[in-house]
């Protein structure tokens, strides 16, 4: 057996969750966007970026140039983060998408209307803070808290992978037990009967955008918190990822984000333990290939909620 | 006014696009250089510097302007170009034209392999770099087991391939040799580097990477030493990777006059501030204001009417011409020669110190990090 899948194994599986936890949260805003929409909003990535550039921005008032502050603040860096990123991704949607739909434009349309709105974040974002990398305010100090055998496991690795379970099952309940969330269900489903039934359409649509933008918000946070920084072009990588999550749990369902989020991080790291780090992406999607053959929906399918 | 013939030096480099940090200090020395050539008042012509942006960098686009230079006629001599894709693209029509370039910080070492006679270079290539790193961990240090990550560029896996190979022959082990395109999440490299624990983690790649890969290894307890090449010696590795870039060692084919010993390099280094409101020379600055002083010294023995000939004649038999960074000697295909062409500096409170010159290659250096 080779060592990436005994003695390597375990701390490659940490370190794997703890990547996937935030493709999870991030492959959330597809998911449910695709939900209710049918549409890829290629600008979540930027919505992702938005978070990190927040919460560093909120952390840097607080914390001096390379010196770290309480893990307090990065509690408190939650709220401008996430309502940021949930602001942001709002104003896209009126910007970007709600024109188009008033007009019955084709599908094309929201997707070159996404990609641009994407570039247009980068871009401004890269013209305001420069081209180079900003380092992200230290807050928590990457400590061992767990031994086992030759597994390190590291409080961030923890906070990541226990805060996006959290975050998941919130959503899910939200979903699951409020009007507001049965009203989304509905629309997923069937917009035209949910709107004869009296749901506001364009209401549920801002609220999956705000729910969508707000997990990517807290998952910048807590990216920035484990890699330390932050840059116009940040969220294009994750982006991608947690897209690729999405498709693989299955688009549209929630569990799925989660499943194919962790899973992705998970084969990630432990191929690149394998077969070298430059196969990591290759491993990575031909098991989204692989999986798609087998199962074309995804490994939860396509249902919502 | 004066009444002398105008002489202009070009140079080629990107000025003011992604990697114009590592640029446009060498500009500056070199236009330095210049001024005090002619506030001494023994030029026999009036010198300018006709500097060429080529942003970014860009292969393509360098051309175009090496023809501008080309076509001026009074330009006599190129500093540049600054890097390994521009010097491919316009060293065929330096020399076609006759106009002598001498890069001051091109390091890609097939660059001398064309046959081009008009093209020289200022400093070390990444195989001559990468040989004595290796020399250098493996005798000096004493060190056993390496592991080497390269970025993926053309510089990187140059730069790795020849450290590896120095490793290898010096009886050293790489226990892990792999790539990893710049990201943000270097979990699973870092995770590769900590299942081998190696003593030494040397990184291939550019100062706005290395930093984020020696914070996120220290973080999860890497305790090798870190070393990089001269890709990894910016301002930005010691900000970003502050407290966890402590002790790190780089090499670099550069000399860095802030931090050297030697006279001549610290009155560069005063002259350099005062010149520009108390900004620290970087990156290339001796080896630019080597460069132009190596032309000036060919204008001044053309003297009044210097062609692009008697330059390139002065340049190709240059002897035991005095630098800042080096003592200049071509090798038959227009290398620098000398076992002072790589310098090793080591991070010392958040600052760089410059070892004392190993000559890894013949002996070892004193100097422990």
């Amino acid at each position: 057996m080779p060592s990436c899948l005994t003695s390597e194994l375990p701390f490659r599986i940490v370190g794997g969750l703890s990547s996937g936890g935030v493709y999870a949260l991030i492959a959330i805003g597809y998911t449910i966007v695709y939900g209710v929409l049918q549409l890829i909003n290629f600008a979540h990535s930027e919505v992702f970026m938005s978070g990190v550039l927040a919460g560093s921005l909120f952390l840097g008032a607080f914390i001096p140039s390379g010196g770290s502050g309480s893990p307090w603040l990065l509690v408190a860096a939650v709220i401008p983060a996430m309502l940021t990123s949930g602001i942001l991704a709002v104003t896209i949607e009126r910007v970007a998408y709600r024109p188009l739909r008033r007009r019955g434009a084709p599908r094309l349309a929201y997707l070159i209307s996404a990609i641009g709105m994407s570039l247009f974040l980068q871009y401004t974002v890269q013209v305001w803070r420069g081209v180079n990398p900003e380092d992200f305010p230290t807050t928590i100090i990457p400590v061992a808290w767990l031994h086992v055998g030759n597994v390190s496991v590291f409080n961030t690795d923890v906070i990541i992978i226990v805060a996006a379970l959290v975050m998941v099952f919130a959503l899910e309940t939200f979903v699951r037990r409020t009007k507001t969330g049965r009203a989304l269900r509905a629309v997923a489903q069937d917009a035209e009967a949910a709107a004869l039934m009296g749901v506001d359409i364009d209401r549920i649509i801002m609220v999956t955008f705000f729910i969508g933008g707000l997990l990517a918000g807290f998952a910048g946070l807590l990216f920035g918190m484990n890699f330390g920084r932050t840059q116009w072009n940040i969220g294009f990588l994750p982006g991608i990822k947690a897209f690729t999550a999405a498709v693989l749990g299955g688009i549209g369902s929630i569990r799925g984000a989660l499943a194919g989020g962790l899973l992705l991080g998970l084969m990630e790291n432990v191929s690149a333990g394998c077969f070298g780090t430059q196969w990591r992406d290759v491993v990575a999607f031909v098991l989204l290939v692989g999986v798609l053959m087998l199962r074309p929906t995804g490994i939860f399918g396509e249902k919502t909620g | 006014m004066s009444t002398k013939k105008v002489v202009k030096l070009g140079f080629l480099g990107d000025l003011s696009g992604g990697n114009a940090g590592l640029v446009v200090s060498a500009e500056k020395s070199a236009l330095l250089a210049i001024k005090q050539a002619d506030a001494k008042g023994d030029l026999p012509v009036d010198v300018e510097l006709e500097a060429k942006d080529n942003k970014d960098g860009l292969s393509d686009t360098a051309p175009a302007l090496a023809q501008q230079l080309i076509g001026d006629p009074a330009v006599v001599g190129v500093i540049g170009p600054a890097f390994s894709g521009e010097t491919k693209a316009t060293g065929a029509l330096f020399c076609q034209a006759g106009l002598t370039d001498i890069t001051q910080s091109a390091t890609n070492p097939a660059l001398t392999t064309y046959g081009w006679p008009t093209f020289f270079r200022a400093l070390a290539t990444d195989a001559v770099q990468g040989g004595q790193a290796g020399a250098y961990i493996v005798k000096s240090l004493q060190k056993k087991t390496v592991v080497v990550i390269n970025d993926k560029s053309d510089y990187g896996t140059g730069l790795a391939a020849a450290v590896v190979k120095s490793i290898k022959d010096n009886g050293g082990d790489v226990v892990l040799d792999q790539g990893i395109e710049p990201t943000t999440d270097y979990t699973t490299i870092v995770d590769s580097v900590l299942a081998k624990k190696p003593d030494v983690l040397f990184y291939a790649g550019y100062d706005k990477d290395a930093p984020l890969l020696a914070k996120q290894y220290r973080q999860k307890g890497g305790t090798a030493l870190f070393m990089g090449g001269d890709g990894d010696k910016g301002t930005n590795f010691l900000k970003e990777g502050g407290q966890y870039v402590e002790g790190a060692v780089l090499t670099c084919p550069c000399l860095d006059p802030n931090v050297s010993t030697d006279p001549a390099a610290q009155t560069f280094a005063s002259d350099y501030k005062a010149a520009y409101n108390g900004e620290a020379a970087g990156i290339y600055s001796a080896e630019g204001w080597d460069v132009a002083n190596i032309f000036i010294a060919a204008i001044k023995a053309a003297g009044a009417n210097p062609t692009r000939k008697a330059v390139l004649d002065y340049v190709a038999s240059l002897k035991d011409f005095k630098g800042l960074s080096k003592t200049f000697n071509w090798s038959p295909t227009h290398e620098v020669l000398g076992s002072d062409v790589i310098h090793f500096y080591k991070v010392v409170g958040g600052k760089y110190t410059l070892l004392s010159t190993p000559t890894a290659m013949t002996g070892a250096p004193s100097a422990t990090p």
